[in-house]
């Protein structure tokens, strides 16, 4: 576990770039920590935030434990707490979304997820 | 996923596959949720059933399908109006922040979704605990379904588990031996035997049974361990060291009872694996029913072999379990596929295919210890996600009452 070192504010260019990183599976495999290791946070109340405890566990590739993908909140029921709050507005909202509006959202994930498969190097 | 999860770089691309025709279905769903409209008993009144949403769902999935299992749950969840709290498990964080990402960039309210990273002890109690969260929906091991189950049901929530399972393949004398053999392979050592439908267990007739766990052997002793990220590998790495220690446990447990070990059983050489949590593909043959080994979910490389002498013999050994996720026969008899269908004791049966490969648009699920009764996929989960309501609308101008109240006025 690990204390709090640096927060990633990713942005919508830099959140795409990692999106089409993931689902085209990464990069060549290569040796451990090729890349400096991130600290990720929950996505609480529409932003991403740290954990209340400020702990963090490190995330390893089971292939080669030497090599940590990044370190993620260790959440407790203070963090859960502060998602239903926000949770509860979000339903308010989206339960009165239309069902085929709210469908839409869904095509668009699928979309950019072929998006992001089609330009990997793979 | 891969460098996070472990499995080879195909079955990435089919997990993603997987969440991508999920999603799609989920949004064509969108213009469905059917409800019923019926006849009302009484004149000049309409009476209908539509969904409604339940509110937040809680939802905490697995490692070993990092992208595909929590689209299985949100994706249904979310098309019909609910706002969900995610857990992915602590394996694989990453995949789960990047699915996040991309409900966002579609456009998704930032309040109807939110990420909670951590353990099952931590955040996962916490979501199950939590007054104002409804639904659960889990998939784990059964161990802690229960745990789940039990908080559920004192809390009155709404829960679809989904947990172990002791999957067996059936080959009959008169099988396709070749089509046989590439099915279980796929289906035991594929994703490290990390899949809820993996085979476990191979129940093989006298009449094929030396011939075919020879040659099966003999190729799983030929499969390449290693990294999934690099070409020409078949098995990746197992999750993490805990499952390193059940594997080797069992392997020990079967090895006690008197099974014959035939291949693997043990990590393997090479400084290229070494840091790795690697397993050889492992089979036992001389297992019998009611061993542990051929019992208790392993969830790893090893799979039992159980010689039958008839397709009755067969069923019984298949039925045997407290599990009933999936099964598969491979037989050129239609009468016995067909009897197949119905007497095997889990959610779903393959024919002539492995225990693995479910499609998104039907349910997937499993019977007796394996689930509760709900099924993920296809269009039932969608009941699971939403509420049943009933409307009536009386344009009358009178008071007119249903039958339940104006039994007097009924002829018998």
């Amino acid at each position: 576990m690990f204390s709090r070192s640096n927060q990633t504010t990713a942005g919508a260019g830099a959140a795409r770039a990692n999106i089409t990183r993931a689902l085209s599976d990464d990069s060549e495999a290569s040796g451990p920590n090729y890349e400096t290791m991130k600290t990720f946070d929950n996505f609480i109340g529409g932003k991403w935030v740290p954990p209340v405890s400020g702990e963090y566990f490190a995330n390893q590739n089971p292939a080669d434990a030497r090599d940590t993908i990044g370190r993620f909140p260790m959440s407790g029921s203070a963090d859960v707490d502060l998602a239903v709050e926000s949770a509860k507005r979000g339903f308010e909202e989206w339960r009165h979304t239309p069902a085929p509006a709210r469908g839409d959202v869904l095509r668009r994930v699928g979309d950019i997820c072929r998006r992001a498969r089609k330009t990997s190097p793979i | 996923m891969t460098r996070e999860m472990g499995k080879p770089l195909a079955e990435t691309r089919g997990d993603v596959q997987e969440g991508i025709d999920t999603a799609y279905y989920a949004s064509s769903e969108g213009r469905r949720l059917f409800g019923h409209t019926v006849p009302s008993e009484l004149r000049n009144k309409w009476a209908m059933s539509f969904r409604r949403p339940i509110g937040i769902a809680g939802i905490v999935t697995p490692f070993n399908f990092p992208l595909a299992i929590p689209t299985w749950k949100m994706f249904p969840a979310l098309v019909c109006g609910n706002a969900c709290v995610f857990k992915p498990a602590e394996d694989v964080p990453h995949t789960g922040h990047v699915l996040v990402e991309v409900l966002l960039e579609a456009g998704l309210p930032p309040e109807v979704i939110q990420l909670v990273h951590g353990v099952g002890e931590a955040a996962g109690a916490a979501i199950v605990n939590h007054p104002s969260i409804p639904v659960i929906s889990f998939t784990g091991s059964t161990d802690t379904g229960r745990v789940v189950g039990e908080v559920c049901g004192r809390m009155h929530k709404r829960l679809s588990l989904e947990m172990g399972g002791k999957n067996a393949m059936i080959v009959l004398d008169d099988a396709d031996l070749d089509l046989a053999l590439e099915g279980v392979l796929w289906g035991a050592f594929g994703t490290t035997g990390q899949r809820c439908t993996a085979t476990s267990r191979l129940i093989v007739q006298d009449g094929v049974h030396d011939e075919f766990v020879s040659r099966l052997v003999q190729r799983a002793r030929a499969m390449k361990l290693g990294d999934g990220r690099k070409p020409g590998t078949d098995v990746g790495p197992l999750i993490n060291q805990d499952s390193v220690a059940k594997v080797e446990r069992y392997i020990d447990i079967g090895q006690k009872e008197g099974a014959d070990l035939l291949c693997g059983g043990r990590r393997p050489d090479g400084s290229a694996l070494d840091h790795g949590y690697f397993f050889e593909p492992t089979i036992f043959a001389r297992v019998r029913a009611g061993m542990r080994l051929e019992q208790e979910e392993i969830f790893g490389p090893v799979l039992s072999v159980i010689r039958v002498r008839t397709p009755d013999e067969a069923f019984v050994v298949n039925n045997d379990v407290r599990y009933g996720l999936s099964s598969s026969v491979y037989t050129r008899d239609v009468n016995v596929a067909m009897r197949a269908m119905n007497e095997l004791d889990t959610g779903i049966t393959y024919i002539n295919a492995p225990t693995i490969g479910a499609e998104a648009h039907l349910p997937f699920g499993g019977v007796k210890q394996t689930g509760n009764g709900h099924r993920e996929g296809g269009w039932e989960v969608y009941e699971f996600f939403s509420e049943t309501k009933v409307g009536y609308l009386d344009f009358s101008g009178a008071l007119q009452r249903a039958q339940i109240d104006n039994y007097l006025g009924t002829p018998d």
